[in-house]
């Protein structure tokens, strides 16, 4: 176990090296976009654009900008942005709080709705809420994020001309209700998106596992029913919900960019769009890399955790 | 024409452009929404007539100078809409930025409203032109922001030098060719005398698209005009606002300069800018409140909120400058001038401007109705709107055109008007002359430097031209070269050429006058590739608290220090 | 709904019955016990049959412009109205799954089942073969979808391949992972320790115990896959990021969405429905399978 966790860690850098290897190389085929034609105007000469091109390191053969590009970056240097000469990294530390809020929020709405409506369906299993909470579920998991987070701004309007606020993160720190007025509506509906997948697949693996041998003779042994559920059931259960969290928490970063968009919040998700509609390639580049060290530390905290959850599984 | 008088008079318009609803707040929303950003939409400058759209003239519609003894609220601030993200606070890194601030953070040399198109002196005391290479500009008093690194000092002579000569160098921001290759440079024999030295005789000198640029003539301190670099983090100007803070390109706050030179303004404590990319959402806000001022997307929109809210606000029309062309090209399988004629004649701009703004819009030439210097309405109508998709069919069958390739059609992914107006140019062509033509979006950038600019393009581009103040943008395309660059059509036609380049020089306005109308019925003749369509009559909507909005003014409405908040 | 999905299976009466039901029979049996799968199925076909024909089969070509009165409503030659192009929006929801189609197939067939298999291969035999599968794996999930979209469209622009392989990608490795999950519990469930101790070889347990024991979680992956392909598909062309043919998410956004705020509430609302319905079936779909082919479901 120990040993598979130390060897996880130790490919952790090579995968992001992997992914960062394809970003850097891709961006830079021939027929791929060129960013020095979308830094000039009608007036600009020939020469001008020489010099923005070396300015902005690309005049360089690939494999030398790789090289400045990777010592750079173990400096600790990410470069400048294209379309405004700022540092990379400030511009990444002033956003990422909001995406992590969003996220926290929605996993934490999604989780704590579809497990609990999970167990509440698997334990009531045909009863009127059973029923209530699947067809919920289906209907919500068809309809698509962004009209949720529409209706959200526009129904309030119509009905009773409240416009929930848009535009502009406030730190939770600084002013906690004015924040979380801002996040609470909109990562609630992105969670319940979430929630619906979450409360189906608890639902179908509680009854799964309540048809397990191990499940009858807890009942035999005169254990109560929610101890059963919780102890034995729900702890079994686990396997598939936290893979499935896994993947909705790789699901939000395009949840939170409709988020950004709808509610106006300028977080990663828009940076990263306007950055890729402007060819900004350092940011480009090193959002790429920053979402892979993120989502492989994820992945690998969710494959420790099916040793942790269940005993029986083994890794070799 | 005496040569003071040209001097004094160049910009004037014979016909008023009054009823725009160009406000501090709503044009504000122009400079973000209207440039690089979204459409024509909340265009400046327009028709008094255009409010026959069905407007109910709001009693702030005409200008409203404040009334003795009304009592004017200085705390107030104002609320606007910031449409987009701006990519950077920097004025030379961008339109929006570099409007933005042009506005409120820096101050100008002097502006011409609209209305009258006499030029006004702003920061110039004085404006002495002793021949047409030169001019002299005497300045007034005025200090910087009481920020590093310009720390309250005077405004010196030797600032208004080192911001032109840094603008003319920039080479993101969109300089018109004035900028290269009429301006020469500056002399500043004492810190109050700015002596400008031209290199050719431009008759649009001062207009808002060269020497009087928003963005380009922003006095900056020198310290930062010789390092641009400074205003990625801050911005230090003379103007009426200071800049105060931003949250990653968004969400500004700007506070009133106490010591601005006109006293006692601006009225406004501050403006806070409010980012709102979803017109759905600004509605909300707007009706919420949020916000003091929005632009219309549409006729529905606005009938909507005067259903909501009756007299509470006030619903400004105003003519659009920004004409929507569908340009083609003049060389390869266009280079027949009947390719072209018949592309002319298929369109119905009819159509468009039904489909596109619900009847509210008008026919344009290439020098968009709002100025003296269009064509009449008469002649429009029979040359440029005219419609008829049988004779062109007839045209284009006489030629060697190959019907059966498809061409493309390029257009910027700004909105959705842009991607509208593609469909409509499109459907048309293939219904009135079997064109096979596949629509094909592009990011801003690349649509811009590489379609337009570099021409690339098989067939077809269309966007809606920017709110030029002055004539002369619009017809500069017929040009050989468009700035440092072959034309973006490849048109070439010498007598255009020799013509667009003489008008610049023709200092009579009547002259003038004359010679720009002649062009464009030349261009019409020769069936150039820039096609004009129509423009639309926009609407903007602000609360009646909002007090003290000069309208009409075009842009420079925005220099007015006199808006305030007015909740009773 | 699938409510039919947990009543107790019909047992077979062995006793009178000599030998299987039809194919038919046993069709109609199951369509019978699972009318919400059936609802999904007939929602998917006609989708699949949009996709391919949809175009051909409108009554107006979709972008053909002032076919009606702008904006109006719902009426017998336009059940769904008219946009403010005066385009017909029934045609543009029938071509508008097109789209979606093509997207969705790439992503179930490339993505989904491709993904599923290696995601089982490696959750069962483990050792290298697993190790390559997964780290090659999450080398491309350190991707998200979205992610990788951006990347290649920085890099190629907005077109229609750049969201093909980007959702592809995303369903190929999304896919893998649960199944993994899954088949690594299969792995150490009891019954495949006895089958190893009647000596049947590895091969044989997966294929004839393992594989079908997750093989209704790649069904469920499936639709679940299409679902997903279709919302990210609205969702991109919503945020303006799509192609630009006939989109339902485009036609959602911007201008429309303004225009339905002001009462013209059908510009939105079928491109919407159309949306939902869809992903609504392949949801009910997937789980009628589910129900179907669980074996431990069937007793």
């Amino acid at each position: 176990m120990r040993q598979y966790a130390l060897r996880r860690l130790a490919y952790m850098p090579l995968i992001v090296v992997v992914v960062s290897l394809i970003t850097f190389f891709t961006l830079r085929l021939p027929f791929a976009t060129d960013p020095v034609t979308l830094y000039v105007n009608q007036n600009t000469t020939q020469e001008q654009e020489d010099a923005i091109r070396a300015d902005l390191g690309l005049d360089k053969p690939v494999l030398e900008q790789f090289v400045v590009w990777v010592g750079d970056l173990v400096r600790g240097d990410l470069g400048h942005t294209f379309r405004s000469n700022q540092p990379v990294w400030p511009e990444i530390q002033r956003r990422w709080p909001v995406n992590l809020e969003i996220l926290v929020f929605s996993v934490f709405f999604s989780t704590v709705l579809g497990v609990t409506f999970g167990v509440i369906t698997a334990v009531k299993q045909n009863s009127a809420a059973d029923y209530g909470f699947r067809v919920f579920a289906v209907f919500g998991q068809s309809i698509p994020e962004f009209f949720l987070l529409i209706l959200l701004i526009v129904l309030p309007s119509l009905w009773w001309n409240y416009s929930p606020p848009v535009g502009g993160h406030v730190s939770i720190f600084e002013d906690p209700v004015k924040n979380l007025r801002l996040y609470l509506p909109p990562t609630l509906l992105l969670g319940v998106g979430g929630a619906a997948a979450l409360m189906r697949l608890t639902r179908s693996t509680l009854l799964e596992v309540f048809r397990q041998d191990y499940i009858r003779t807890a009942r035999a042994k005169g254990l109560s029913g929610n101890k059963v559920i919780l102890q034995h059931g729900l702890r079994n259960a686990l396997i598939p919900i936290v893979t499935l969290t896994g993947a909705h928490v790789t699901a939000l970063f395009f949840g939170s960019l409709i988020l950004e968009q709808i509610f106006s919040i300028n977080g990663l998700g828009q940076f990263f769009l306007v950055s890729a509609m402007t060819a900004d390639f350092p940011v480009v580049q090193f959002l790429v890399f920053y979402t892979a060290v993120v989502v492989v530390t994820m992945n690998l905290l969710i494959d420790l955790s099916y040793a942790v959850i269940d005993p029986r599984v083994k890794y070799a | 024409m005496e040569r003071e008088n040209y001097w004094q008079r160049r910009l004037q318009r014979r016909r008023l452009l009054g009823g725009a609803g160009v406000t501090a707040l709503g044009a504000t929303t122009w400079a973000l929404a209207g440039c690089g950003d979204d459409d024509d939409d909340g265009g400046s400058g327009g028709d008094a007539a255009a409010t026959a759209a069905g407007v109910k003239p709001g009693t702030a519609t005409a200008p409203t100078p404040t009334t003795a003894g009304e009592t004017i609220n200085k705390d107030g601030v104002g609320k606007a809409r910031q449409t987009a993200i701006f990519a950077s606070i920097n004025p030379y890194a961008g339109l929006d930025s570099g409007l933005l601030w042009g506005f409120t953070v820096f101050d100008h040399l002097w502006y011409t409203p609209l209305d009258t198109g006499v030029r006004e002196n702003f920061l110039a005391a004085s404006i002495e032109q002793p021949d047409p290479l030169h001019f002299t500009v005497k300045l007034q008093d005025s200090v910087f922001h009481d920020k590093a690194p310009a720390n309250g000092r005077a405004v010196k002579a030797s600032d208004v030098k080192a911001s032109f000569e840094s603008a003319a160098k920039q080479t993101k921001i969109s300089n018109s060719s004035w900028w290269s290759q009429v301006f020469d440079h500056i002399e500043t024999p004492d810190d109050k005398t700015v002596n400008f030295v031209l290199k050719a005789v431009d008759a649009w000198t001062f207009s808002s698209t060269n020497a009087g640029s928003p963005i380009a003539s922003s006095i900056l301190p020198e310290e930062i005009a010789k390092d641009p670099t400074f205003m990625d983090k801050d911005l230090v100007g003379s103007g009426r606002y200071q800049f105060v803070s931003h949250q990653n390109g968004a969400n500004f706050k700007l506070q009133r300069f106490d010591k601005w030179r006109i006293k006692g303004e601006p009225y406004l404590a501050g403006i806070d800018y409010k980012l709102i990319q979803e017109q759905a959402a600004a509605l909300a806000a707007f009706s919420a409140q949020e916000i003091d001022g929005v632009g219309l997307n549409n006729k529905l929109e606005r009938e909507d909120l005067v259903k909501k809210h009756g007299d509470k606000i006030v619903v400004d029309a105003e003519d659009s400058r920004a004409v929507w062309l569908l340009q083609t090209r003049a060389d390869g399988g266009f280079a027949d001038q009947r390719v072209r004629q018949a592309i002319y004649l298929a369109l119905d701009r009819k159509q468009m401007v039904d489909l596109m703004n619900f009847g509210e819009g008008k026919m344009s030439g290439p020098v968009p109705p709002a100025f003296g210097e269009a064509l009449p309405a008469a002649e429009i109508t029979s040359t440029y709107a005219k419609s008829d998709p049988a004779e062109a069919k007839k045209l284009l069958a006489a030629t060697s055109f190959d019907v059966n390739h498809e061409y493309e059609m390029k257009y910027p992914l700004l909105g959705d008007r842009y991607q509208q107006f593609a469909q409509i140019a499109q459907s048309q062509l293939q219904k009135n002359l079997g064109l096979k033509i596949k629509l094909v979006p592009e990011d801003f950038g690349k649509w811009l430097a590489q379609s337009l600019y570099g021409s690339q393009y098989d067939g077809f581009i269309c966007y809606p031209t920017l709110n030029y103040d002055d004539p002369s943008s619009y017809i500069g395309a017929y040009t050989k070269q468009i700035g440092g660059r072959p034309n973006w059509a490849a048109f070439s036609d010498d007598e255009l050429d020799a013509l667009v380049i003489k008008q610049k020089t023709i200092l009579d306005d009547k002259q003038r006058l004359a010679a720009v109308q002649e062009i464009q019925r030349k261009a019409y003749a020769k069936a150039a590739p820039f096609i004009p369509t129509f423009i639309a009559i926009t609407n903007t909507a602000n609360w009646a608290y909002v007090k003290g909005r000069v309208i009409g003014r075009g842009s420079y409405g925005l220099f007015n220090g006199k808006v305030y908040i007015d909740k009773g | 709904m699938a409510t039919q999905s947990v009543t107790a299976p019909q047992t077979f009466d062995w006793a009178h019955v000599p030998k299987r039901p039809g194919f038919a029979r046993r069709m109609g049996r199951l369509a019978r016990q699972h009318p919400a799968g059936v609802f999904g199925l007939v929602i998917l076909l006609l989708f699949v049959f949009l996709g391919l024909f949809g175009k051909q089969i409108a009554p107006y070509p979709a972008d053909e412009l002032s076919v009606g009165l702008p904006l109006q409503g719902p009426s017998s030659a336009h059940p769904f109205g008219l946009n403010q192009n005066g385009q017909d929006v029934f045609s543009r929801v029938i071509s508008g799954a097109h789209v979606s189609f093509v997207i969705c197939f790439w992503a179930v067939f490339l993505g989904a089942g491709m993904g599923s298999f290696l995601g089982i291969l490696g959750g069962y035999f483990g050792r290298w073969l697993d190790y390559l599968i997964q780290r090659s794996g999450e080398a491309f999930a350190a991707f998200p979808s979205l992610v990788l979209f951006l990347m290649l469209r920085t890099a190629f622009g907005p077109t229609l391949k750049t969201i093909i392989v980007a959702i592809a990608i995303g369903a190929l490795f999304g896919g893998n992972r649960v199944l993994r999950g899954q088949t690594i519990i299969e792995r150490n469930q009891v019954y495949v320790e006895s089958a190893r101790a009647v000596g049947c070889s590895e091969w044989r347990i997966f294929i004839r115990h393992v594989v079908p024991n997750v093989l209704p979680l790649v069904v469920v992956i499936m639709s679940g896959t299409a679902g997903a392909a279709i919302l990210a598909e609205s969702a991109l062309a919503f945020l303006g990021l799509g192609p630009a043919d006939v989109s339902w998410g485009r036609d959602m956004s911007g201008n429309n969405l303004s225009i339905a705020r002001t009462g013209y509430w059908h510009v939105v609302v079928f491109p919407g429905i159309a949306i939902s319905l869809v992903v609504l079936g392949a949801n009910l779909l997937g789980d009628s399978l589910r129900d179907i082919w669980d074996p431990r479901l069937r007793k």
